[in-house]
């Protein structure tokens, strides 16, 4: 009994184990999906941060829209529906805005009205009303203007209406006809909608609506027509859109039929949807350009880091709609090796940032100045001191020791006669050498031996070979020249008397020869 | 291993009043809001205060005005061209290898410059390098430095500590390199000249370098009338030193030279009043 215990608990402890790794299993596979799936409830999508205002204090803008899985925007969101993290730390807030809420937005529909878009044109009649109230709803002051074209453009009338209702009747009376060919003039249709008067503040948009690829210069349509379409090509309207400032959205044929119109959508900022999949719900599809124009948000947080470290710091960005949440996230980096100014929060969230950023004060050039001076004065420190071993050493050499700094230091023999030096001041040579017949000792640069001592005047003092031998010459000094402690006018000098010239006193030795 | 205690002050001295100069200089620029028109702004402006700092000190300690004229010139050319484009370089690799990394490599090239721009005052490739290698690992601390210190104290403060830290460092990084690849100097034991002061090294680092009274020695011997304007050459062949007489009598070890003698450790050489002990790092 007892043994078969013990072979039981042996048996079940390496199963304990594997038991928890298949429990843990399970649920990380059941749960992972299921996580998944709230966390895209709401699809976030997020556009590189703005830092043209991390100046004011690290604030950062962040533009981003939110949509429903089908990729209905989420309308009406406000700050309470979001939550911004920043490297896990939430903030602040500070500003919120729907990004165009407010904004005039100007629209041309470019409408193509060969035979084949009947069901549209009847679809579009449909959603103007409902496409107006949208914009009317996001406090978006509009103006709707329209552009027909088949092989050539029928309607160029270049006119806004503030009137949704007179906008329908416009599609209302357009009747269908036409077509011949397969593609359609909807590179010319374009550019006519380029030439609209456009109010500068207003968001500028043109929808394209059209069922077939575009004719562009050197398609070969002469040789049906007998002359080309469209001068046009695709590049020379994008040209023309973005000096416009247009976006265009574009309901037109697969990007591989009509690779023209998507690259015209996608290059201008608009957006590119098929006709052919996506054209039985096409009132909705114009009702989601509506919203899209209406819900696209834009809010500014102020970073707990305000600072240029260049460290990548990442946004998390999650947005609660309609008890679904949804979470996107980006990184941003503030450049700036050699640093980078900012400036306190301003006072207004969302106020525009300080105008000038380049100001000099006067502690800009003073302090330059000042440490300029510092220079001068840093090159005045004397730390180089002969070290105790160079001592030594030397004192081996001449078969003494030669103590430094010692007022009075037995001086070795020498050629020449000199005065040698007994105060402890550093800047002052140790000795003058007396080597030619006449010496000017002195503060001054003219002097032979110049020695920078306050106590010592401009020409202090001369020193002259003359017949009996060295003679010393006071030259009128401010503090005098003292021979043993007794103020002078001229004197002899003899062997080992002390001289003193202002307040450095020296003694002075012949020339000997040893 | 001997290292001149001086030497390493002055220059790390020059380097920290340099990087304030250029801080107060720059700090205006410092809003500009081009990143990388503001790194080269910023970059050239340091550097020509920092370099040029650096440049000039040793001449202005020796109280040679040639020299120091000298090192404000190439050191404020080389820290204009080099530091803009240490720091443009800097910002590049910012986007590559994050704030410090960037902050390293971009500081890095700024101190190469400067320590390039101290070197060519000496006018000899062992200098030349000496001060690039100095310098180069210098700002590379210096950088690293800056990051920690702007972290901790942001904006205008931390960027005054930061860079006078960073030019204190490349300084130091420039007098240490130097002082330790040195292989044989100068050192002066008593002297008459109103510049060479007892202790003070004068480093053996060209080809020539000349003794003598005139300004453009390489060791000024300044009002000493018992030297002439060209009075000695030390001549440096594969890493041996020879003294040779020029305009004046020269002894070493009390023996009066008259061909060229090659120098040993502990030799002491005497250019008319002056005593000069010679130093080699073999010794």
């Amino acid at each position: 009994m007892k043994r078969s215990f013990v072979g039981q608990q042996m048996n079940t402890r390496p199963l304990a184990p594997l038991l928890l790794l298949s429990i843990f299993l399970v649920v990380t596979l059941v749960t992972e999906p299921t996580e998944a799936f709230a966390d895209n409830a709401v699809v976030v999508s997020l556009t590189n941060p703005r830092l043209e205002n991390f100046v004011n204090g690290g604030a950062v803008g962040l533009y981003f829209s939110a949509t429903d899985l089908s990729g209905k925007p989420a309308g009406q969101l406000g700050p309470e529906n979001l939550e911004v993290e920043e490297d896990g730390e939430k903030v602040q807030i500070t500003d919120f805005r729907g990004e165009e809420q407010g904004r005039p937005v100007d629209i041309v529909v470019a409408f193509d009205i060969t035979e084949s878009m009947q069901p549209y044109i009847d679809g579009m009649k449909e959603a103007t009303i409902d496409f107006a109230d949208r914009l009317s709803k996001a406090k978006r002051d509009y103006r709707l203007g329209l552009v027909t074209f088949e092989d050539y453009v029928v309607r160029d009338d270049t006119v806004f209406t503030r009137s949704a209702s007179e906008f329908k009747s416009w599609v209302g009376a357009l009747q269908a006809s036409g077509g011949g060919d397969i593609p359609e003039d909807s590179l010319d249709a374009l550019v006519v909608a380029s030439r609209f008067p456009f109010r500068p503040e207003a968001q500028a948009v043109v929808i394209l609506i059209t069922d077939a690829p575009n004719h562009f210069r050197g398609d070969g349509s002469d040789k049906t027509y007998g002359h080309e379409v469209t001068q046009q090509t695709a590049d020379a309207v994008l040209a023309e859109l973005k000096k416009a400032n247009l976006s265009v959205f574009a309901i037109a044929p697969a990007p591989f039929t009509a690779p023209d119109l998507h690259k015209i959508a996608k290059e201008s900022g608009g957006r590119h949807y098929n006709i052919l999949s996506e054209g039985r719900r096409f009132p909705e599809l114009i009702g989601e350009i509506g919203r899209s124009l209406a819900s696209q948000y834009f809010l500014t947080y102020i970073s707990p880091r305000p600072v240029e470290d260049g460290t990548k710091r990442e946004i998390a960005l999650k947005v609660t709609y309609e008890k679904e949440e949804g979470e996107a996230r980006i990184a941003y980096q503030v450049r700036g090796v050699g640093g980078a100014r900012m400036v306190a929060p301003s006072p207004v969230p969302g106020a525009p940032p300080t105008a000038s950023m380049v100001a000099y004060g006067w502690w800009n050039v003073a302090v330059p100045l000042i440490a300029c001076a510092g220079l001068l004065m840093l090159a005045r420190v004397r730390l180089s001191t002969l070290p105790a071993e160079v001592l030594s050493r030397l004192g081996s050499l001449s078969g003494q020791a030669v103590p430094m700094r010692t007022p009075v230091v037995p001086e070795k023999p020498a050629p020449y006669a000199r005065l040698v030096r007994q105060s402890p001041i550093t800047e002052v040579p140790r000795e003058i050498a007396l080597t030619r017949d006449e010496i000017l000792i002195g503060r001054g640069e003219e002097c032979d031996t110049i020695i920078p001592h306050a106590s010592i005047s401009r020409e202090h003092a001369r020193v002259k070979k003359l017949k009996p031998g060295y003679v010393l010459f006071d030259l009128k000094s401010k503090n005098g020249t003292y021979i043993n402690g007794r103020p002078i006018v001229e004197n002899l000098l003899k062997e080992g008397m002390a001289v003193r010239i202002g307040e450095v006193e020296f003694v002075f030795y012949g020339a000997q020869t040893g | 291993m001997e290292l001149s205690r001086e030497r390493l002050v002055l220059f790390a001295g020059a380097g920290l009043l340099g990087g304030i100069a250029g801080w107060a200089a720059a700090e205006p620029l410092a809003g500009v809001g081009n990143v990388y028109l503001r790194a080269i702004l910023l970059g050239a402006l340091i550097g020509v205060f920092v370099s040029a700092f650096i440049g000039a000190i040793e001449g202005l300690s020796a109280g040679h005005k040639n020299q120091t004229w000298q090192g404000v010139k190439l050191g404020s050319l080389a820290g204009l061209v080099g530091g803009g484009s240490g720091l443009l370089i800097g910002e590049l690799a910012f986007g590559l290898f994050g704030g410090l990394g960037g902050r390293i490599i971009g500081w890095g090239v700024f101190g190469l410059a400067a320590g390039l721009g101290a070197g060519w005052v000496g006018r000899s490739v062992a200098r030349l390098r000496n001060g690039g290698i100095g310098g180069c690992l210098g700002g590379a601390v210096g950088g690293a430095l800056y990051q920690i210190v702007t972290t901790l104290l942001p904006q205008t403060a931390g960027r005054g500590l930061a860079l006078a830290l960073l030019g204190a460092v490349i300084g130091l990084g420039i007098g240490l390199v130097s002082e330790i690849l040195k292989r044989g100097w100068l050192m002066v034991i008593r002297s008459q000249s109103r510049n060479a002061r007892e202790g003070k090294e004068y480093p053996l680092v060209k080809a020539k370098t000349t003794i003598g009274r005139a300004e453009e020695n390489d060791v000024g011997l300044f009002g000493d009338q018992s030297v002439a304007n060209r009075h000695a050459v030390v001549e440096r062949q594969k890493g041996k030193f020879f003294l040779a007489r020029g305009e004046g009598q020269v002894r070493v070890n009390q023996q009066p030279v008259i061909q060229p003698v090659q120098l040993k450790n502990g030799d002491r050489v005497e250019v008319g009043g002056t005593l000069l002990l010679f130093r080699d790092r073999a010794g």
